[in-house]
């Protein structure tokens, strides 16, 4: 069976000045879909660089790097925005929410792009709020919210639409324990329902305790992965 | 879908969204009011001129030129025969010189038909059957000079044969009007005052007229309203160019603001507009969205513009803009103690229209470079 993810010997450069520096070195990495799996390593190591290039946010400079059987590097704008939009959910550890809309529409905006039906969307949106607890806070703009707040915007965004792909990044870094742990085991039940891949990138042991595969990232190389 | 975005971002966008918008309603109607300012300024400055003085036109004597005084001895003729005298007004022209006060001042004499109904100039204060060695001037000159009416005024001038006479006038009449140029340097004598005066009967150097043009000799040149006005236009353009000067000044400031709301905000929007990039929306999608948020704002001006301008500029329309003092700082014909507005529906639809296109580039450019980069460098 096609792999949902394959990396190959893929390699991404930082111009610096005049030289450049290499963030990822010879990546060689499978992900089937339904996986749940977290890249870990100390800051600096290259996880943010790894998901933007798989979210086709960001293209490797060298090798492969397929994508639900398509090459990223080869997409055009528009392909790698429908890609996006249609089957991967981001959650950047910068949250990266609309700063002018309120929590609804933000966590609304995906299933705008995919022009899913009003009702429907509606009932979607109050879905992804209410996993995440912030029901009371439907209507407050990032600005008004906490750090741990706006992250599980970010992550109600990221699943609204259940993508096939969900990218996270740091997604429990500003999260208490309890609200941690509810996260992971709501993602660990989209996981188990609909077979929904997720990568997370992080250096939390909470995190570490739900993943099913631990790849280990060192400046740049994958040092261990089971 | 791109509709309900770009709402979605003016609305909130908050108050720098309603300041955009209420700045751009503020320099349309400024933009609106100025020139309907000037319009009416000048549409009621030509028809003050054309009422009072150029009726539909003027046949000049072929030697007649306003500016050169000494052409006046030569400049008249007999008035052409066949001419209808109710349809036109004459005038004989001089120069003299008059003792204001024990002062000396040289002035033009304009002596004018008495019995004429065509033109508003007040001639029935100059009747010559009733009186002789009456004259009448402007309200500036009187002003100027120091003059009120009843006040007896010496005036001197030379015949057609040289000599020097003097006698003493009476200022029979002070008369208002928004017309400069049958004010400053002259007084007004009845035409048979000044044909007696000069020893020069049935003679004429201009007269008005109104209706069918009759055909007429080389001698008189006939100078249509246009061409009687075209100076006028010219010193309008002229003294205007300091009031336009300032009128640009404040839509230039009024464009930075717009400039620095639209196109500053936009890359500072940068990371907004990588935002919804890296969540899959298109960068044709992305250019419409933020395009058409500042088309909506522009439209929205239109419509605050109109809420709160059409009574403003309505109500200067109706009551007018008293600024009295304008009057004299420009020296230009013009108005009384009002300036009425006039409003051109083609001067608002042409303001709407072109806010509207510019806020459309100033919106598109910006997002375009923006929507071409890749989202991870615009989130930076
Ligand atoms: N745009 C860039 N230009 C140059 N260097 C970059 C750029 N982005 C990242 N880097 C470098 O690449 C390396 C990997 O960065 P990355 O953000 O992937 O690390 P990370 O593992 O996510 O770290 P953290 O845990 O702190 O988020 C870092 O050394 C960083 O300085
Ligand atoms: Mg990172």
């Amino acid at each position: 069976m096609e792999q949902l993810i394959s990396i190959r010997n893929m390699f991404k450069d930082y111009p610096i000045g005049l030289g450049k520096f290499t963030a990822l070195k010879d990546i060689n990495l499978d992900f089937e879909a339904g996986e749940f799996s977290g890249i870990v390593g100390p800051s600096g190591s290259g996880k943010t660089t790894l998901l933007n290039i798989i979210g086709s946010l960001d293209v490797q400079s060298k090798g492969e790097v397929k994508v639900m059987g398509r090459e990223v590097s080869e997409l055009t704008r528009k392909e790698a925005a429908r890609l996006r939009s249609e089957h991967i959910g981001f959650i950047f550890q910068t949250y990266n929410l609309l700063p002018v809309y309120t929590v609804f529409e933000n966590v609304e905006f995906p299933l705008l792009l995919m022009d899913v039906k009003p009702g429907i969307r509606k009932e979607m949106v109050d879905k992804a709020i209410e996993w995440v607890g912030l029901k009371d806070k439907r209507k407050s703009r990032p600005a008004q919210l906490s750090g741990g707040e706006c992250q599980r915007v970010a992550i109600a965004r990221a699943i609204v639409k259940e993508p096939q792909i969900v990218l996270a990044d740091e997604p429990t870094a500003n999260l208490d324990a309890e609200n941690s742990h509810h996260i992971l085991r709501t993602m660990v039940e989209l996981n188990e329902k609909l077979k929904t891949t997720f990568i997370f990138s992080t250096h939390d042991a909470k995190v570490i305790e739900y993943l099913r595969r631990k790849i280990t990232l060192v400046d740049g190389r994958v040092v261990e992965d089971n | 879908m791109v509709l309900k975005l770009a709402w979605r971002n003016l609305v909130g966008g908050g108050v720098r969204s309603l300041l955009n918008v209420f700045i751009l309603s503020v320099v349309l109607v400024t933009i609106i009011g100025f020139h309907g300012l000037f319009v009416g300024w000048q549409r009621n400055a030509e028809n003050g001129m054309i009422r009072w003085h150029i009726a539909d036109g003027q046949y000049w004597q072929k030697d007649y030129d306003p500016y050169d005084p000494f052409s006046f001895d030569v400049a008249r003729s007999a008035m052409p025969k066949g001419i209808n005298d109710a349809a036109s007004v004459e005038f004989l022209i001089d120069q003299g010189v008059i003792y204001p006060q024990g002062r000396m001042k040289n002035i033009i004499l304009k002596g004018v038909e008495e019995e004429q109904v065509l033109l508003e100039l007040p001639t029935e204060y100059l009747r010559f059957k009733e009186g002789r060695y009456k004259l009448m001037l402007g309200y500036r000159t009187a002003k100027k000079l120091g003059l009120s009416e009843g006040d007896r005024l010496m005036l001197r001038w030379r015949d057609v044969h040289g000599s020097f006479d003097a006698r003493e006038f009476e200022i029979v009449h002070i008369f208002t009007s928004p017309v400069l140029t049958i004010d400053q340097g002259q007084v007004w004598l009845g035409l048979e005052q000044m044909r007696e005066m000069l020893d020069a009967p049935g003679e004429v150097t201009y007269f008005s007229y109104r209706g069918l043009r009759p055909k007429l000799g080389a001698g008189w040149i006939w100078k249509t309203q246009d061409e009687l006005l075209s100076e006028f236009r010219a010193l309008f353009a002229a003294k205007m160019a300091g009031v336009s000067f300032m009128y640009v000044l404040l839509l230039f400031l009024a464009m930075i603001a717009v400039f620095d709301t639209q196109v500053l905000a936009m890359f500072k929007r940068r990371r907004e507009i990588g935002m919804m990039m890296a969540l899959g929306l298109r960068s044709g999608q992305i250019i419409k969205v933020f395009t058409l948020e500042g088309l909506l704002s522009g439209l929205l001006a239109v419509g605050l513009g109109a809420l709160w301008g059409t009574p403003l500029l309505l109500r200067f329309s109706k009551y007018g803009l008293r600024l009295p003092e304008m009057m004299d700082n420009y020296g230009i014909d013009g108005f009384l103690d009002a300036m009425y507005p006039q409003y051109s529906l083609k001067i608002v639809v042409l303001t709407i229209v072109l806010i509207n296109l510019i806020l459309l580039v100033v919106s598109y450019l910006p997002v375009r470079s923006i929507s071409k980069m890749s989202p991870v460098s615009a989130l930076k």
